[in-house]
């Protein structure tokens, strides 16, 4: 705390405007004075935070959890780039992560925003679902069931959704009415991974509901003569369904026995599927 | 504005004799958490779900607090907390404990979304309405939320108190509530380098009496 920067205390306090804050990123990044004494009260602005503690409400938690199951990690081996830049991009983060605006074709969530008060974003996504599913449950657990629906929907992009059997905005609808409800369930579980070309991929199911759904998204096409299968998992693989991408997103409803299985796989088969895996599996997923 | 009779949140708390006392071990704890942070946060980043569950128990209280500081805003501070914590998760990988604690890092993140949010679009002129009433009638931080069982803001909320009213009041615009260094200024009816050596001066005690100086 000797020759840093005199913009450096107004700049850890968040006091300066973003031009300004920009400027002086720059001088932190050939500054090693500066850099350090922006690192040490980094500390004490952490601990001023203490001060102002709060519980958040129960159901932010499960709707943070449900939104992280779906959202892919930032890779370094992919972004070299970033290691270097890494101080800048800790104060310099998206506004926001929140995923695509719901596109064009989809049903408008305006009215939902204005009788929920909210803002536009992952909530409007889950409000607008809502008001065609209504769920029979108390108030707290409603609240929490939206927020976690919201979540997921907004995470995995609503406007790419593909449908499976028939490409109709009924199908569509029905599909994220069922998901909305998964997401409901008391006993929702998510698990996700990602697929070895790089797609993500994630399984939401709940007992008391009978759902398993598994939602995969930026899965790479294929040729015309080759599907994706899922197979569920708890010794012997078992087919759980063919399926080819559609759009960003691609839903898939699983049979009954990935509500208990251990674990789903995905593998690429040939046109109509297997009975068996005939290829390794480029995706696999603890249930 | 200078008449407004102005409160920051922590001085509507109880005495400190309502806290438990539990100083002595306060930097001996916070450098076991630190140490707890950064395995969890080194299983995050390898992308396991249930360790950032317990990073959220661990962090969640002081982001949702801070963010809430800065927007006074119940349903807006849920969303910027929840999109605090993707942007964590996403970012985990790139967390690098060399550089800072956990919770630097959070924090970071959190007040810089908090600040982004409540200085974007017309919302600014909306918070300084709000600001005026609440001064009058102090609301922002609903008491009854941190007088919990935790008393880790204690030791903080005592070195706030010690600061010179004048130094207080400047980081309490300008961290708590988000205020850039020229609002502050503008409140205070003061030159621009009056707050920004009052946030200094100040900057320069908290970190002498939070023992985190290096």
């Amino acid at each position: 705390m000797n020759d840093a920067h005199p913009q450096a205390d107004a700049y850890v306090v968040g006091a300066l405007s973003s031009d300004e804050a920009q400027d002086f990123e720059a001088h932190l990044a050939e500054c090693l004075n500066c850099t350090k004494e922006v690192a040490d009260m980094r500390d004490v602005t952490a601990r001023l935070s203490e001060a102002v503690a709060a519980d958040p409400p129960i159901a932010l938690r499960a709707s943070v959890l449900a939104s992280i199951a779906v959202t892919v990690q930032d890779r370094l081996e992919s972004e070299p780039k970033q290691a270097q830049t890494r101080l800048a991009e800790v104060t310099e983060l998206p506004a926001t992560q929140t995923p695509p605006t719901i596109s064009t074709d989809q049903p408008e969530g305006d009215r939902a925003n204005h009788s929920s008060g909210r803002h536009a974003g992952p909530a409007a996504a889950g409000d607008e679902q809502t008001n065609v599913v209504p769920l029979q449950r108390s108030r707290a657990s409603r609240v929490s069931a939206l927020l976690a629906a919201a979540a997921v929907l907004a995470a995995i992009g609503f406007g790419g959704w593909a449908i499976q059997s028939r490409n109709s905005a009924d199908q569509a609808l029905a599909q994220t009415q069922q998901l909305t409800q998964v997401l409901g369930a008391s006993d929702v579980q998510t698990s996700s991974g990602t697929f070895s070309d790089g797609g993500a991929g994630t399984v939401v199911r709940s007992r008391s509901q009978g759902t398993a759904l598994f939602i995969a998204s930026n899965l790479p096409d294929l040729p015309a003569d080759k599907v994706y299968e899922a197979w569920t998992v708890s010794g012997q693989p078992v087919p759980a369904g063919t399926f080819t991408p559609e759009g960003s997103n691609t839903t898939v409803r699983l049979p009954d026995a990935a509500l208990d299985a251990k674990s789903l796989a995905v593998t690429i088969e040939p046109g109509g599927g297997s009975q068996q895996p005939t290829t390794e599996p480029i995706f696999t997923v603890n249930l | 504005m200078t008449t407004l009779v102005w409160t920051p949140p922590w001085f509507a708390l109880p005495s400190p004799a309502a806290f438990t006392v539990r100083g002595t071990v306060d930097t001996m704890r916070s450098q076991t958490q630190t140490a707890e942070l950064v395995e969890l946060l080194a299983r995050v980043a390898g992308g396991d779900q249930t360790a950032f569950a317990g990073f959220y128990d661990a962090t969640s209280r002081t982001v949702f607090g801070i963010v809430l500081s800065v927007l006074r805003d119940r349903a807006q501070a849920e969303e910027v907390t929840q999109e605090v914590y993707v942007d964590a998760w996403k970012s985990a990988p790139r967390f690098n404990p060399s550089q800072g604690s956990p919770s630097a890092w959070l924090n970071t993140i959190a007040h810089r979304k908090a600040v982004d949010r409540v200085r974007s679009s017309e919302r600014s002129i909306q918070r300084d309405q709000r600001h005026f009433d609440s001064a009058v009638e102090p609301v922002a931080t609903d008491t009854s939320d941190i007088v919990v069982a935790h008393d880790e803001g204690r030791r903080v909320r005592d070195a706030l108190q010690k600061l010179p009213e004048r130094q207080r009041t400047a980081v309490q615009l300008a961290y708590f509530e988000g205020r850039s260094h020229r609002e502050v200024a503008e409140f205070l009816e003061v030159p621009l380098g009056t707050v920004k050596t009052r946030i200094r001066d100040a900057m320069k005690r908290l970190r002498t009496q939070l023992g985190e100086a290096s």
